[in-house]
This record gives C-alpha cells, structure tokens and sequence, in this order.
C-alpha cells in the first residue's frame, strides 16, 4: 500500500516535470541557437559562438524598436492608470444609474479580438490623420489595459476602509487633499500591480501595433515578427534572448518591491473574503 | 454642534458637486473608451455593410458581403479549422494542466512549489512572438524534434511538423497553458483536504477518490480554464501566423489578410462573426458547467431525502 502510494506520488512528479520541461524548451532552444556559429538554425549547432551578439550593434532598427516599445508601453501604461483609477474612483465611490452596464462597457476590451481592434484602430486613426505613429498606439492600448487597472484599482478601493478618509474630511481637508493624502497612499501597491501587469501586457501586444504602425515607429515584438517573416538568422535568437532576459528583469524587480512592501496580503485578503459569501 | 451643522449644509450642497466631481472623474475615460474604443468599432462595424468590387470598396447599406461571407463553403471550412485548432489546444491544455496543477497545490516544500510556479508563468512574460520563434526553431525538418525522433528510430527524413496544424497546436497549447493551470490552480488549493480524508476512512481507493471529491470540486476551475483557453485560442493570431505561414487558415489570419487587401467589408463582417463566436462560447461554456453543478447537487439532495 504504501509502496504504491510512493509510485503514484514519483509518476505525478515525473509528469509534471516533463510539463515543466515543455513550458521551458523553446526559450532553452531560443538560447542555444542565439549562440549557434551556423548562420541556418539547425539541430545540432555546427559549433558554439558570441559572433552574433557583438553583432548585435550593428542592427540599429532593433535598438530603435526597443526604445519605440518602451514609450509606447510607458504611455499607453500611464494613459490607462489616470484614466482608470478616476473612473474607478467615480464607479466604486457613487452608486447611479448604469453602474453595471458603464462597468461592462469599460471591461469589454478584454473579450473584444484583439485582431478586431487592431482593424478598427486602423481606419479609426487612418481617419484621424494620426495613423502610423506611437501616438495612436498609446490611445489604442490604453484601451486594452484599461480593464487590467479598473479591476485591479477598483477592488483595491473598495476594500480601504473608509475611516481613514472621514477622519481626514473631519479634520477639515478637502476632497482632493483626501485622495492624495490618504488614498493615494493606500492605492500605492494596487497601482503598482495594475501598471506592471498592464506594462507587460503592452509590450508584447502584436496585432494592434502590427497594423497601426510604419515603418520607423516599429515596436520590438513587431520588428521582431517582420524580420522573422523574411529572414531566418540568429540575430531574431539573440534579440529574443535580450527580451526574455528583460522579461525575468522586470518580473524579479516587481517581485522585489512588492515583497519589501507591506500590505498585499491583507489585499489579497481582502478579496478573498470579500468573494467568500457569494459562494 | 457647529460640526454638525457644517455637515449638515454638506449634505444639502453635496448633492450638485457629488454630481458633477463624478462626471469629472469619468470624463478622461468615457472619451478616451468613447472616442477610440466606441468609434472605432463603429466606424469599422459600418464597413460591414459596404461592398468590395474589383479591388475597391463601394459604399452602400446592405448585406451582400454578410451573404458572400456565410454563403462561401472556403469560409466554413476556415470557420471548421479555427474551432478545431480551438478545441484540440483546450483539450491538451486541461490534460497538461490539471496534473501540474494537482502536484502544485500538493506540494508542501515551498522552494519547490515557487520553482514549479515560475516555471509555469515565466512563459506569460516573453512575447509570444519570442515564443513562436522557439517553436520555429524546435519543430522546424532539421530542428530538435525532428532530430530527437530520427535518434529513436520513429522516421528517417523527419515530421513535417511546420506549416500545418500539429505545429500550430502544439506551440498555442505552450502559450495558453498558464491560463489553463491559474484557474485549476485556484479551486485545487481551495479543496479541502479532509474531505479527501473522510473519502479514504470510508474505504474509496485513489482514483475514486479522485473522481468522486477532487474532480467533482474543481468543475468551476475547468470550466473556467476552458473558457479562458478556448476563447484565446479563437482569436489568437500571432502563433498562426507566424507557425502556420499561411498555410493555416484561421479567423484571425483572414481579418489581418483582408485588411492588408484593404477588402475591409470582409474584414468588419469575419471580425463580427469571430466577437459574437467567442461571446456565444464563453456563455455556453459557462451555462453548461452551471447546469452539470446544479444537476450534481440536486441529484445529491435528493439521494439525501
């Protein structure tokens, strides 16, 4: 009996480490072929070489990319994050008529294909002489984060307990005084969540950057997927090296300040109580 | 007594500034979601109604190109494809996911449990134009796959592996994976172990342990996960593209194809029909696993009485 339990239990592991292994492969191949000396990606490499990252300076259009991606992300990122957190502030704080209905109509970017945006995007802004630009890329994936920050921020805000601000309103600030005093603060980690997971989701957003820029205002997922369609060498392995490298920067970093701030858990708390009764 | 007479007039003046600092504060969204969000896919919904004759579109109200897109067996069989992909990618996910997420929620070592954690969600964070990259390079006639299978003997020249919808299917189920894990993630450490427990006391082996507390429990994860996955499968278009070099048609390939024809009547009406498919089974997935739970519990109920 207990033998069998421990094959059992050795079976499951095994699984789940091949699943592991899977969700590792490609970025493992991604590494290798970037330090490939053959130029065709083949398996096994010829030989092993730094060649093609001291090459790496020579493809400006990637740096170029890599900064366009950065502003587009900080924009679009900052875009939502004002403009979500006064909504939620509105949504959560005010009960009127069409709440419900204002709510859905802010989250529904996340169930709209982001290929259909993409198009309407186009002739959207095609229309608006602004088309081509990073600019019409902000105002498109503020749209699409928007409901990342709304959920994010909104069940933030209503879990702070409202004590804090009527003690402040009965100390004599006004509403403004309020929300950066006292709000603020407390939405400080909930902001930070909505923003990287937003930041994130902006940088390696394809479809609508595909169709709304030109050339010159290429995003790094964007130049990455053109050049891919065209050319087969390792520089797309190396670049793509750098972006997962940036990626587990940015995750590690994220992690770090969260952890060193206090309170999440009492937010994560929160919302599970808050979702306890329903069920 | 002055306090309460100053909250007093608040409450009679709160009533226009509540009003107005609320519509202030919606403003900077409502035109932001209004303006490029609303009006863009008003704009684009409008074209659904315009015709496209010999490479130019013609204004006009009326539904020739919805009948030239229902009506055309190509486009059905598109239709066919993109569901198949759909499905088969929600299928494996939920066989990969719900072991992994099993081991997970049962691991008590928790250095293991965080390995076994970023392992799973590391691939969320690299683009998925990286990750179809790591496809192309794995699956491709002299890449790895391709390489190991020669070694143990299963072909001489290799798969055709690329191109085609085995190669698309395995690299969507490697993006969508996480999606399928967090949701089972979620109901699986919910779980409460002494029911496990009480099911053992009473005599029930493993497996049906399994299949009568655990899998019964976690009916909301799967469905959800199911949604999750199924709906992103429907209107993903990176990793199609990109493995399937257009030899794999699916919605979103033909949207982003249309529109680079500049056909964009084609492009608003197979973009209408992708939205209303992956409303329709979101709520159907939703609908049926409700309707499993409420049948399971009154069954239960009754056995009970």
């Amino acid at each position: 009996m207990r033998r069998g339990n421990r094959n059992y239990k050795w079976v499951l592991y095994t699984f789940a480490g091949l699943i592991g292994l899977y969700l590792l492969l490609p970025l493992l191949m991604i590494l290798l072929t970037s330090l490939s000396s053959g130029s065709a990606s083949k398996f096994p490499p010829e030989g092993l070489t730094l060649e093609w990252y001291s090459k790496l300076g020579e493809q400006k259009q990637f740096l170029e990319a890599f900064r366009n991606s950065m502003i587009a992300s900080a924009g679009a990122v900052l875009l939502a994050l004002v403009t979500g957190t006064l909504a939620a502030l509105a949504i959560v704080n005010y009960s009127f008529p069409g709440r419900g209905l204002l709510r859905a109509f802010f989250m529904s970017p996340m169930v709209m294909p982001k290929i259909t945006l993409g198009v309407a995007y186009l002739i959207l802004f095609s229309k608006m002489h602004i088309a081509g630009g990073l600019f019409a890329l902000i105002l498109g994936e503020a749209v699409i984060v928007l409901p990342f920050v709304l959920s994010i921020v909104g069940s933030a805000l209503a879990n702070l307990n409202p004590v804090h601000r009527e003690a402040a309103a009965d100390l004599g600030a006004g509403p403004l005084k309020i929300f950066f005093t006292v709000t603020l603060p407390q939405l400080k980690l909930s902001l930070l969540l909505a923003g990287s997971i937003a930041f994130v989701f902006t940088f390696d957003q394809v479809e609508t950057a595909l169709l709304i820029l030109r050339q010159g205002s290429y995003t790094l997922p964007i130049q990455l997927f053109l050049y891919m369609e065209k050319w087969q060498d390792p520089t797309v392995a190396v670049v793509s090296v750098v972006l997962i490298a940036f990626a587990l920067a940015l995750f590690f970093a994220i992690k770090l300040v969260i952890r060193t701030a206090p309170g999440l858990d009492t937010l994560a708390g929160g919302r599970q109580n808050k979702g306890g009764p329903k069920t | 007594m002055m306090r309460a007479a100053g909250r007093l007039t608040g409450l009679f003046t709160s009533g226009n500034r509540s009003w107005a600092a609320q519509l202030l504060l919606l403003l900077p969204a409502l035109a932001l979601m209004g303006v490029v969000y609303l009006g863009g896919l008003l704009i684009f919904g409008r074209y659904s109604f315009d015709l496209y004759e010999n490479g130019r579109m013609v204004r006009d109200w009326n539904l020739d190109t919805y009948r030239a897109f229902l009506g055309d067996p190509y486009y059905w069989k598109l239709i066919g494809t993109t569901f198949r992909v759909a499905a088969l990618v929600t299928f494996w996910s939920l066989l990969l996911a719900y072991p992994l997420a099993y081991v997970i929620a049962g691991l008590k070592s928790p250095g293991i449990k965080q390995t076994l954690l970023l392992l799973t969600f590391l691939p969320l964070l690299v683009s998925a134009v990286v990750r179809s990259y790591g496809w192309q390079l794995l699956l491709s006639r002299q890449g790895f796959i391709n390489w190991l299978f020669i070694r143990l003997g299963l072909t001489d020249s290799g798969f055709e592996m690329m191109y085609n919808e085995t190669g698309v299917v395995v690299a969507l189920v490697h993006i969508f994976l996480p999606f399928m894990v967090f949701p089972l993630l979620n109901v699986l450490t919910q779980t409460d172990g002494t029911l496990k427990a009480a099911a053992h006391d009473l005599g029930a082996g493993k497996w049906r342990t399994f299949f009568t507390i655990t899998l019964p429990l976690s009916a909301r994860g799967i469905a959800s996960g199911v949604q999750i996955v199924f709906t992103l499968c429907l209107t993903a278009f990176t990793t199609p593209q990109l493995i399937g070099g257009g030899r794999v048609m699916t919605l979103p390939v033909l949207i982003y194809q249309r529109t680079l024809d500049t056909n964009w009547p084609m492009a608003a009406v197979a973009s209408l029909f992708l939205f209303a498919s992956s409303i329709l089974v979101s709520l159907f997935v939703n609908k049926g696993a409700d309707w499993l739970m409420f049948r399971r519990t009154r069954t239960g109920g009754q056995k009970h009485a």
